[in-house]
């Protein structure tokens, strides 16, 4: 599902490379954590993933293609495959629950139809059904990250990101969220996590990939965010 | 393609910029008018040139009773006329028709003349006019042969060829028309960097939306095709706006003021040139927003 060969990363005007030859491989329906210090290229990996960046050396393999070969009129086509969330949550402001998901599917041409349909399944599978039409300022910051997460997942994509999902979330709330992500890779969905929260993943013992200045120092079927002992 | 989508999402933003939209609009239609104005004083040349260059007479004016020439003591003779009139024969075929127009005759083309001048009419008395022989010229570029011959002729008060008067007139009226173009075009140059700034200010202020939008995947056409037609709507509004503003032109200064005095002349412009330049107001208006928007958000909203 995602391959990295031997990828390294130097973004311009800076010595130290930002992924340093990093060579793995997720398979789907994998749940994996990305695990490092700030700095460490857990930003840059999901980022490649997305193209949003390319590699200065390596390639880059999503859903078996090769993103260094994707034309750039294809890439929004890849992207809408990824279901991206955020420690920001990025909601817009002045649109309702329903318009903010619903904004995710009109704007890749979806119609008013199938959007009518399945905003309200997804909203009740992240829990959010009574709250359709508030604005993300009148919820919790647990509620704003199922809304996030509700408009990822609302177009059934095969790899979902998270770029630290519970770094503005109490202990509590991140578990409910991490229960809600835990479901969305039970459905199939391959899901690689970037996270700071060791409790997180020392909890859910899942696929821990660690990253150090760039550069990949473990891989951990069934790890913990320190070294187990 | 979501229309629906597209056209709210430029809802919004024309609604959010109204102040950059009204000094699009302002610039765009100042530029469309001074281009306008160009196009019709091309236009006034041609009515002009196809009026004036069919006619091809010179007119010989014999003295009258007021004339303040000085080779005019009198009033012309009986006499003197029939001598201009055997000259005039003489230059056949170079002359190729020889016409007298006696006063009251003169009077009646006068009339006809300034028919919308009105004040003019009543002041001139029929016999202040100057009889005169209309002579029709095989080729007008001849009008010397007719001056020499007859210029300083006993009799003979001047011998006029609208053509030289004509084309000072023409002469007058193109760099009238260059120096509309001249302004139209700076103004063009600005007005395309304005639509520019506009769109890229107004994709700045939606930056979170058009983030989420490239974030889940929406093709950069979508993303761009509510800020292109914003750039468009304002340039084609700055385009009606000028063309209203070149239409009032038309009535208030043409059919106003110009109209008594320069109709003489052959038919000044009229609303079929006025709608002449509409196409191209319209055409070159969308052209420009269309391509400074198109640009602008090529570069700007670039991966």
């Amino acid at each position: 599902m995602i391959r990295f060969d031997d990828v390294t990363k130097v973004y311009p005007k800076q010595t130290r490379p930002a992924l340093d030859n990093v060579t793995l491989e997720v398979e789907k329906g994998e749940f994996v954590f990305l695990v490092g210090a700030s700095g460490s290229g857990k930003s840059t990996f999901l980022r490649l993933v997305l193209k949003e960046e390319k590699p200065s050396q390596g390639r880059v393999h999503v859903a078996g293609k090769d993103l260094g070969r994707l034309s750039s009129w294809k890439v929004p086509g890849l992207r809408r495959q990824i279901g991206t969330v955020f420690q920001d949550f990025r909601l817009l402001p002045n649109k309702t629950v329903t318009q903010n998901v619903a904004f995710a599917l009109e704007v890749i041409g979806r119609p008013q139809t199938q959007i009518r349909k399945i905003i309200p399944e997804v909203l009740d599978l992240v829990g959010l059904a009574d709250k359709a039409n508030r604005l993300p300022g009148e919820l919790s910051g647990g509620e704003q990250q199922r809304v996030a997460i509700a408009r990822a997942f609302a177009n059934r994509p095969i790899i979902l990101l998270a770029d630290e999902p519970t770094g503005n979330l109490d202990p509590t709330t991140s578990v409910g969220i991490m229960k809600l992500l835990d479901r969305i890779n039970r459905t199939g969905t391959t899901v690689v996590m970037a996270t700071h929260d060791s409790q997180i993943v020392d909890s859910m013992r899942r696929r821990v990939i660690e990253l150090e200045g760039g550069k990949m120092i473990r891989d951990q079927s069934r790890g913990v965010y320190g070294y187990s002992n | 393609m979501r229309f629906r989508f597209v056209f709210s999402e430029l809802a919004i933003g024309l609604r959010k910029n109204v102040l950059m939209m009204f000094s699009v609009v302002v610039i765009t239609a100042f530029s469309m008018m001074a281009l306008g104005v160009a196009l019709l004083v091309q236009r006034q040349v041609g009515h002009m040139k196809h009026y004036w260059y069919n006619q091809l007479q010179v007119s010989v004016y014999l003295c009258s009773a007021h004339s303040t020439n000085p080779n005019c003591p009198t009033a012309a003779t009986p006499a003197q006329i029939t001598d201009v009139q055997n000259q005039l024969q003489a230059l056949q075929p170079t002359v190729k028709s020889i016409d007298f127009v006696d006063q009251a005759r003169a009077y009646e083309l006068f009339k006809e003349t300034f028919k919308d001048a009105p004040d003019l009419v009543k002041n001139t008395s029929p016999d202040a006019l100057p009889e005169s022989f209309v002579v029709k010229l095989q080729d007008p570029k001849k009008f010397n042969v007719v001056s020499s011959a007859l210029s300083g002729k006993p009799g003979v008060d001047s011998v006029q060829d609208e053509h030289a008067f004509l084309n000072k007139l023409f002469a007058i009226l193109n760099q009238l028309r260059v120096v509309a173009i001249v302004i139209s075009a700076t103004v063009i140059i600005a007005a395309v960097v304005l639509i520019g700034v506009a769109v890229q200010v107004s994709a700045a202020s939606r930056k979170r939306e058009t983030g989420i939008m490239r974030l889940v995947g929406a093709s950069n056409l979508y993303i761009q095709l509510p800020f292109l037609l914003e750039g468009i709507v304002g340039g084609l509004l700055g385009a009606v706006v000028g063309f209203a503003a070149l239409s009032a032109i038309k009535v208030a200064l043409i059919d106003h003021s110009l109209r008594a005095v320069f109709g003489a002349f052959g038919s000044l412009v009229e609303w079929g040139d006025v709608f002449y330049t509409l196409p191209f107001i319209l055409g070159i208006s969308i052209l420009i927003s269309g391509l400074a928007s198109f640009v602008t958000l090529r570069m700007y909203l670039r991966d």
